[in-house]
């Protein structure tokens, strides 16, 4: 089988576990206890024809199985729905909070990466040394940290006591016009809350990979060719030891936006971790929907292209 | 490490630090922050729904305002006649009344407001049922009747009931006016309006919003009590008490509403901030059931009279309530609040005692001896529960705590079952009856008239006692039905108030809830901000008085000399000091790392 058919035979699956997926996020959402009804005719002044009305309007008043059939044409339309609490397209709503919600990943993302690697590099090249063990001992310290726990202590120290640092959003409540220092300030703290607490992952993960790699064999040759230790670290096992990396990055992609919502609800950054905390609570069911799906695709596509990277990288894998 | 990467990393340390002391943007002048933690993010600010209404009491005025004490004063109406059969009532607007953009403000922007209020909005058009016919054709099935609202002249503006009604005076003065010319055409059941060009009366109008982050208010040139001191609030939303204390303290917010009481005493001791406290027309209490057995077919030991006196014989409530709230409540007694007035007139019963039960373990225990619960081994008599909707604070779950161990003492053990809150409301108010929990933590607004209380609490008309009733526990009383039937249709103010009164007696003696407490609101905020008005509540939105457009246009920023005094906030060092200890740190990791990585070049 060539590259080619893999990929595609790759696709299809992913398709129908896409499918699959959505039809268990409808399920679960529908059937677990609670519903809009409880937040939005919580009013006890609304009187039966009221809260009828109200019913009928969001068309919670039709059966489960027709409610799934326009929710499975919706998402094949693009249509989401409207949200019964913003009174909007589910995908505005939706597509409104990506932008704050790139701006915290992407760079939380790449620094996890870069900084959690050459942590894990650090502590592999010196194994068992005082720096490996301190490496180490840091990391499972933010590895165990709450996130959420994490975010209030740097809150506390940057924000109340430093005073250096804003306490929530993503730019100055006064601000006006476009700073991008002002961002930056924002974004400091969240980003150093999500950074840190999986960083300690990334960093074991490689140092743990490259020992390792480091034990064998092809690497005792090159010590027997009178190779330096540089050398053989960097040229020989650091691209055997990253391999597990891809995975874990591949994963952590998918993840990263389920691990925001607590982070994001500690600094008040308004992007889709918060909307979800608050679509759940409301059972805003056309956001909660429209989200679910957006992570689930999320994860299926970062798995598919991490086995496609991961055959790319490692020529002994074969798409047979 | 060579020498010259350390130099950098030390350079790019010492840069950001400067970045971020620049890159900080100046607070325009005259700007208000205000922390809002209670309610999730306002998802729109469409005046018909119920979900934003607390969001609009600085932007639309009403007919009729209250003061702290219920008293009428003139909103837009500068004053108002009601006929002698009841049936006629007549507002007079003020002179000069002028909307936000300048168009002025008339009697036909009030007939419009009750048009899209009766034929959009599902959650309020039942309130002025004596000036609706059914029509099917709106959103809500109902019209106004053909001649209900008349305006004669621009600035006058008559009602014509079908029937005498006690509540519309408070509904339709205290609600706020809509402008015509914005809304005319728009259909605010399906769409929301544009915040970018909002117009309203009220001291500060919307004009831009951040979903999930802040609503920006501009100041009113054209507010009828006078353009406003500030030139704009801006209402951020803060996701966690916490952060918004953290946001308080370090400058980001001048003012927060609804401050956990138990996070007052940190807050004090900033001598910066000012702690102030609000009585809201709230009521928390526990739901009892009164179904005698349960969904399970079990007995129900709280539908005992006798059982439930016992249970409030058994309780302390004074030293609860101070030990989970300190002073930051007030004691219950009844359904009513105290603050509730009909027209001016207190409708609180002063004959109920307080506090409502005497503290008295002992008869409790003869009680439940008495309904057939005599106590078995190791004390226990039976078992309770108590389901919560929601994340209540740690004072209340203090507080239930308290009383879990109080019913302990008279062999009651008491479970507390802790529900997210839309299943926790699902099960307390839509589950079937009946119902499978004995006790359920409640709360009501009051707001605005003292039928919502009796109606609601105690009631089982239209249903009320059902599944979906707000009377969950299925308390039953013909007679305080057909009371409840009687004050929506008094229109005399003492008799009216009495006949509230003698409802909360009924539900006093027969323990139809748990009384618990009235809540105070308590805020804080920095004391250059001042003027704020508390208090002010009444319809129809009693929440956060002091954000109400008559208390936000009195407030002004007032220099006031800094404190040096030990009370004072703690402030840590300043960027000369953390520089200096950063490039310090970061070169003594880089010497230490530059040794290293020369012994280890060494060992190679």
């Amino acid at each position: 089988m060539g590259f080619g058919t893999y990929i595609t035979k790759r696709l299809i699956v992913a398709l129908g576990l896409l499918f699959v997926v959505t039809t268990l996020n409808f399920a679960i959402v529908h059937l677990a206890p609670g519903g809009p009804e409880a937040v939005l005719l919580s009013n006890p002044r609304l009187t039966v024809e009221a809260r009828t009305a109200i019913i009928k309007s969001l068309g919670l008043d039709k059966p489960l199985y027709e409610q799934y059939i326009a929710y499975v044409r919706g998402m094949l339309t693009g249509d989401w729905g409207t949200s019964y609490f913003y009174l909007e397209p589910a995908f505005k709503v939706v597509a409104g909070r990506v932008p704050a919600t790139l701006l915290l990943m992407v760079p939380s993302i790449t620094l996890t990466i870069l900084i959690g690697v050459a942590l894990g590099i650090l502590a592999a090249r010196r194994p068992y040394s005082l720096l490996d063990r301190a490496l180490s001992s840091v990391a499972f310290f933010f590895y165990a940290m709450p996130a959420f726990w994490l975010g209030f202590l740097l809150l506390t120290v940057f924000s109340l006591y430093l005073a250096v640092l804003p306490a929530s959003g993503m730019t100055s409540v006064t601000g006006v016009g476009f700073n991008p220092i002002d961002y930056l300030r924002h974004l400091l703290l969240p980003m150093l809350t999500l950074t840190l607490v999986n960083v300690a992952n990334f960093s074991l993960l490689v140092r743990s990979s490259l020992i390792e790699v480091l034990d064998q064999n092809y690497i005792m040759t090159a010590r027997g060719k009178g190779l330096t230790e540089r050398t053989i670290f960097y040229r020989h096992a650091l691209r055997n030891g990253l391999l597990p990396t891809v995975t874990m990055i591949g994963l952590y992609v998918g993840f990263i936006l389920a691990g925001a919502i607590l982070t994001e609800t500690v600094f008040s950054w308004p992007g889709l971790g918060l909307l979800t905390f608050d679509s759940i609570f409301r059972r805003d069911y056309p956001i909660v929907l429209a989200l679910f799906f957006i992570f689930s695709a999320m994860v299926i596509v970062a798995n598919l292209v991490t086995d496609i990277v991961y055959g790319l990288l490692d020529p002994r894998i074969s798409y047979e | 490490m060579s020498t010259k990467n350390l130099l950098g990393i030390s350079l790019l340390i010492l840069a950001t630090f400067g970045l971020l002391q620049v890159g900080f943007a100046q607070t325009p002048p005259k700007t208000m922050v205000v922390a809002i933690t209670a309610e999730p993010d306002p998802t729109d600010l469409n005046p018909i729904r119920m979900i934003t209404l607390y969001w609009m009491a600085e932007t639309y005025a009403d007919l009729v305002e209250w003061d702290q004490n219920g008293k009428t004063e003139p909103g837009l109406a500068q004053s108002w006649t009601v006929s002698p059969d009841g049936l006629t009532y007549t507002f007079t607007l003020k002179d000069g009344l002028k909307w936000s953009d300048g168009q002025p403000l008339t009697s036909d922007d009030v007939a419009f407001n009750f048009k899209i209020f009766t034929e959009q909005s599902t959650f309020f058009y039942y309130q002025w049922a004596s000036i609706q016919v059914p029509d099917s054709n709106t959103v809500t099935g109902f019209a106004l009747k053909p001649g209900a609202i008349e305006t004669p002249d621009p600035k006058t503006v008559v009602f014509h009931l079908s029937a005498p009604s006690a509540t519309f005076f408070i509904y339709a003065g205290g609600w706020p006016i809509l402008p015509k010319h914005y809304y005319e055409g728009m259909d605010l059941s399906k769409n929301n309006p544009d915040v970018t060009t909002m117009v309203g009366s009220g001291a500060f109008i919307p004009h831009e919003r951040v979903p999930g982050d802040k609503i920006v208010y501009v100041a009113n040139p054209y507010y009828y009590g006078g353009k406003p001191f500030l030139d704009q609030v801006i209402f951020k939303v803060y996701r966690d008490p916490t952060g918004a204390e953290i946001g308080l303290q370090s400058g980001e917010a001048n003012l927060m509403l609804n401050v956990p009481a138990q996070d007052v005493p940190a807050l004090q001791a900033n001598s910066n901030l000012v702690i102030g406290t609000e009585q809201p027309q709230l009521n928390t209490y526990i739901i009892l059931n009164h179904h005698p057995k349960l969904i399970d077919g079990s007995d129900n030991p709280v539908s005992n009279l006798l059982v439930r006196k016992a249970i409030v014989l058994s309780l302390d409530l004074p030293s609860i309530l101070n030990a989970s709230f300190g002073t930051f409540y007030k004691d219950a007694n009844q359904i009513q609040v105290p603050n509730m007035y009909y027209l001016g007139k207190a409708v609180w019963n002063s004959t109920i005692p307080m506090p409502e039960w005497p503290y008295d373990p002992t008869t409790a225990a003869q009680l439940l001896d008495q309904a057939g619960y005599p106590a078995g081994a190791g004390g226990r008599r039976f078992t309770l529960n108590l389901v919560i909707a929601g994340q209540p604070g740690a004072s209340i779950i203090k507080m239930l705590q308290l009383i879990q161990s109080s019913l302990k003492t008279v062999g009651i053990n008491l479970e507390l079952v802790l529900m997210e809150r839309s299943a926790g409301r699902q099960r307390i108010f839509r589950g079937a009856v009946p119902k499978d929990w004995n006790m359920a933590l409640g709360g009501i607004s009051s707001s605005p008239d003292p039928d919502v209380n009796a109606f609601y609490m105690v009631s089982t008309l239209a249903d009320n006692g059902a599944a979906g009733g707000f009377n969950a526990g299925g308390y039953y009383n013909p007679l305080v039905n057909q009371l409840t039937v009687l004050g929506e249709n008094t229109t005399d103010v003492d008799q009216r108030v009495a006949i509230y009164q003698r409802i909360s007696g009924i539900a006093h003696e027969e323990v139809a809830v748990l009384e618990l407490y009235y809540p105070v609101e308590i805020h804080a905020w920095n004391k250059m901000y001042q003027g704020f008005v508390l208090g002010l509540g009444n319809p129809p939105h009693d929440y956060w008085g002091i954000i109400k457009h008559q208390s936000l246009a009195k407030v002004n920023i007032v220099e006031v000399t800094t404190t040096t005094s030990t009370e004072a906030m703690p402030v840590g060092p300043d960027y000369t000091t953390i520089s200096a200890v950063v490039i310090g740190l970061v070169a003594i990791v880089g010497v230490a790392a530059y040794m290293i990585g020369r012994r280890g070049k060494k060992a190679n």
